[in-house]
C-alpha cells in the first residue's frame, strides 16, 4: 500500500532514526506512509472516527519526532511498534476523557505498554501553554513570542510595538509573563493531577 | 531586601545565563538558602521550556499536516472511486483543482465520505490487474536465459557460479533519466528481480539496482551500479509539463525482441484501462517487451511510460503520463534526487535523426528472477 517500499526496506531503521533527528523531513514523510493504515485502523476499530484516528496519527507522530530528538532517547523496539504503542496510549487517554468505554482495546500489532508520562508530559505542557496564551491575547503574545522565541532584544521590542522607551517595553514583558506562568501553572497542575491512567 | 520584580528579574537572568560572575555567586549562594527562591526558579524553566516545546510543536504539526495533505490527496486521486465518478480527465482536473483549494473542513468531510471506499480500494490507480484482459508487456525469454547458461557455463568451470544463476528472466525497456545513470521502467518489468542489468547498441551490459518502486503508478526508478559506467552524454529529451490530446502523433522506442524497434501511431483517448486517468490509451502496436519504452510526441518530448495492452481490443495500448511521473519523481529524497532532464531540442529534426539522437538511452531492460 505504502509507496516507496523497495527504498524504505533498504534503508535500515538506524538510518531512518539519525537522518531524522538529522532533520531530513523526508523521512517523516515515509514513516507518515509507512504506518497511516496500521495506526488509522487501530483507531477506527476501536471507536473512533476517521478524523479522531488521524488527529491521533498526528499526535503520534509528533510524540515520536519529539522523542526521537531528546538526545537520550533509544528506541527499543521497531519504529511501528513504537508508534503503535505511542498511538494506543493516546486513544486510551481519548477515550477515558471522553469515558467512552474501558472494555480492552483491539490489537492488531505488537506493542508496549506505555504510561501517560512515558508519551504525555509535552502534551500536557503544550496544552496548558496553549491556553494560558490564549488567555493572555495582544500584545502580550507577540512581545512574549519575540523575545523568548525569536530572541529579540528589548530594544527590538520597544520600536517594533511602538513603546516610548525600553523600560515601558520591559514593564509591559514582565505582566505578560507573570500572567503566562499564573495560568499556566494552574490548568498544568489540573492537567497533570488526576493521574488515573 | 529585593523586590518581587527584581526578584523575577535576576531568575530571569540567571535562567539566561546573563548574570555577571560575582551576580551568579551571590544568586547561587541565595539560591541555596531560600527554597521559594529555587522554587520559583523552577516554575521560571518550566514555562520557558513549555513556551519552547509549544512553538516547535506548532511548526512540527505543520509540517505533519503537509504530508498528511498530501497523502489523502494522493489516496483521492488514486482511488476508483473518482474514476467512476469522471471518466474523462476534463472532469477529474477540475475536480481535483477545487479540491486542492477546498478548506482542510471540507477535505475532512469529504474524505470521511470516501474513507470507507478508499481504504478497500488501496490498489486505486493503474489498471485493474486482475481482470485478464490487461496486459502487461514484459517478455519472458528463454532462449536468453538457456544461451546464456549455456555461454556461462563453458567460461567458468566452476559450479558455484552455475547455481547462481537465475531461472527466469524477462525483457522489457527503460530509459535514462539523467546523466548519473538514473533509468525509468515499469513496476511489473522488475518485479521480484534479483538482479537486473540495461544493454543497448551503446552499452554492452550494465548491472542496475532497483532504487525506487512504485506499484500502483507501475513505474521503478533503477540506477546503473557498475564500475565501468562513467555516465551518460547528456539527455536529447524532457518531459512534457501539458496533456497530449487526441489525435497526437506519437512514437516509442522499445526491445519487443532483441533489436531496437521502432513504433508509432497517436494518443487515442485521455484515460487509458477501465478509465485510468493515470494513462493515455495509444494506438503504438506493442508487444511483450514493450512495456517501459519512453513514448515521444512530434518533437521528441516525453509524453510517458508504455504500461500495456488490452488483449481483447485491437491496437489499444497504455502508456502512463508524464505529468504522474515528473510528480513522481519530484517526490524523491534529496540525496537522491533525481533531476528531471532539462530542455532539449530534437523538435526541428526529422524522425530518424531524433531517434538517432535518443536510441543511446534507450535500453533493454534484462531481468533475473
Amino acid at each position: 500500500m505504502t509507496k516507496h517500499l523497495k527504498q524504505v526496506e533498504a534503508v535500515s531503521e538506524v538510518e531512518l532514526l539519525n537522518s531524522l533527528r538529522n532533520g531530513d523531513d523526508k523521512v517523516l514523510k515515509t514513516i507518515y506512509r509507512q504506518n497511516y493504515h496500521t495506526i488509522v485502523n487501530m483507531v477506527t476499530n476501536n471507536g473512533g472516527s476517521l478524523q479522531e484516528a488521524k488527529d491521533i496519527y498526528q499526535e503520534t507522530l509528533i510524540v515520536f519526532y519529539e522523542k526521537v530528538k531528546e538526545e537520550d532517547f533509544e528506541l527499543n523496539c521497531q519504529i511501528k511498534t513504537f508508534l503503535y504503542s505511542v498511538s494506543r496510549r493516546l486513544w486510551l487517554k481519548q477515550l477515558q476523557r471522553k469515558q467512552r468505554y474501558t472494555i480492552p482495546l483491539t490489537d492488531s500489532d505488537e506493542y508496549v505498554d506505555l504510561s501517560w508520562e512515558d508519551v504525555g508530559d509535552k502534551e500536557d505542557q503544550y496544552n496548558a501553554m496553549h491556553t494560558a496564551l490564549e488567555s493572555l491575547g495582544e500584545p502580550c503574545k507577540s512581545i512574549l513570542k519575540d523575545f523568548y522565541l525569536r530572541n529579540q532584544s528589548m530594544e527590538e521590542i520597544t520600536d517594533k510595538f511602538g513603546y516610548t522607551n525600553a523600560d515601558n517595553a520591559k514593564n509591559q514583558k514582565y505582566k505578560c509573563l507573570k500572567r503566562l506562568k499564573k495560568v499556566f501553572f494552574e490548568v498544568y497542575q489540573k492537567e497533570i493531577e488526576p493521574k488515573n491512567d | 531586601m529585593t523586590s518581587k520584580r527584581e526578584t523575577d528579574e535576576l531568575i530571569e537572568r540567571y535562567c539566561m545565563g546573563q548574570l555577571t560572575p560575582e551576580e551568579l555567586r551571590i544568586f547561587e549562594q541565595w539560591r541555596e538558602s531560600d527554597p521559594e527562591l529555587e522554587i520559583a526558579v523552577a516554575e521560571h524553566r518550566i514555562v520557558t521550556d513549555a513556551f519552547q516545546v509549544y512553538a516547535e510543536r506548532n511548526e512540527l504539526k505543520v509540517k505533519i499536516h503537509a504530508i498528511q495533505e498530501e497523502f489523502e490527496t494522493e489516496e483521492f486521486r488514486y482511488s476508483s472511486p473518482l474514476k467512476v465518478v469522471g471518466k474523462k480527465e476534463t472532469k477529474i482536473r477540475s475536480l481535483w483543482r477545487r479540491y486542492r483549494i477546498a478548506s482542510v473542513a471540507a477535505i475532512a468531510a469529504f474524505v470521511a465520505v470516501s474513507a470507507t471506499i478508499l481504504s478497500y480500494n488501496l490498489a486505486g490507480i493503474g489498471p485493474n490487474k486482475n481482470t485478464t484482459t490487461y496486459q502487461e508487456l514484459r517478455r519472458e525469454v528463454e532462449s536468453i536465459k538457456r544461451s546464456q547458461k549455456a555461454i556461462i557455463k563453458d567460461i567458468n568451470s566452476e559450479n558455484k557460479e552455475a547455481d547462481l544463476i537465475p531461472s527466469k528472466s524477462f525483457t522489457g525497456t527503460g530509459f535514462a533519466l539523467n546523466q548519473e545513470g538514473y533509468i525509468l521502467t515499469s513496476y511489473h518489468v522488475i518485479e521480484d528481480a534479483k538482479s537486473v542489468f540495461i544493454s543497448n547498441e551503446k552499452f554492452d551490459q550494465l548491472k542496475v539496482e532497483t532504487v525506487y518502486t512504485d506499484k500502483t503508478l507501475d513505474l521503478a526508478i533503477l540506477k546503473v551500479d557498475d564500475e565501468n559506467f562513467k555516465g551518460f552524454h547528456e539527455i536529447p529529451y524532457s518531459f512534457k509539463k501539458n496533456l497530449a490530446d487526441p489525435g497526437e502523433k506519437v512514437f516509442t522506442l522499445g526491445y519487443p525482441r532483441e533489436e531496437l524497434v521502432y513504433g508509432e501511431g497517436s494518443i487515442s483517448s485521455y484515460t487509458g484501462f477501465d478509465g485510468d486517468t493515470a494513462s493515455y490509451q495509444i494506438s503504438i502496436p506493442v508487444n511483450p517487451g514493450n512495456s517501459g519504452g519512453p513514448l515521444f510526441d512530434n518533437q521528441a518530448n516525453l509524453l510517458g511510460i508504455i504500461s500495456g495492452r488490452n488483449i481483447n481490443a485491437e491496437g489499444a495500448s497504455f502508456a502512463v503520463k508524464s505529468k504522474w511521473i515528473t510528480d513522481y519523481l519530484s517526490q524523491q529524497t534529496k540525496e537522491t534526487k533525481i533531476k528531471i532532464p532539462a530542455q532539449r531540442n530534437l523538435k526541428n529534426l526529422d524522425r530518424s535523426t531524433q531517434v538517432k539522437k535518443i536510441k543511446e538511452y534507450v535500453f533493454m531492460v534484462k531481468v533475473y528472477n
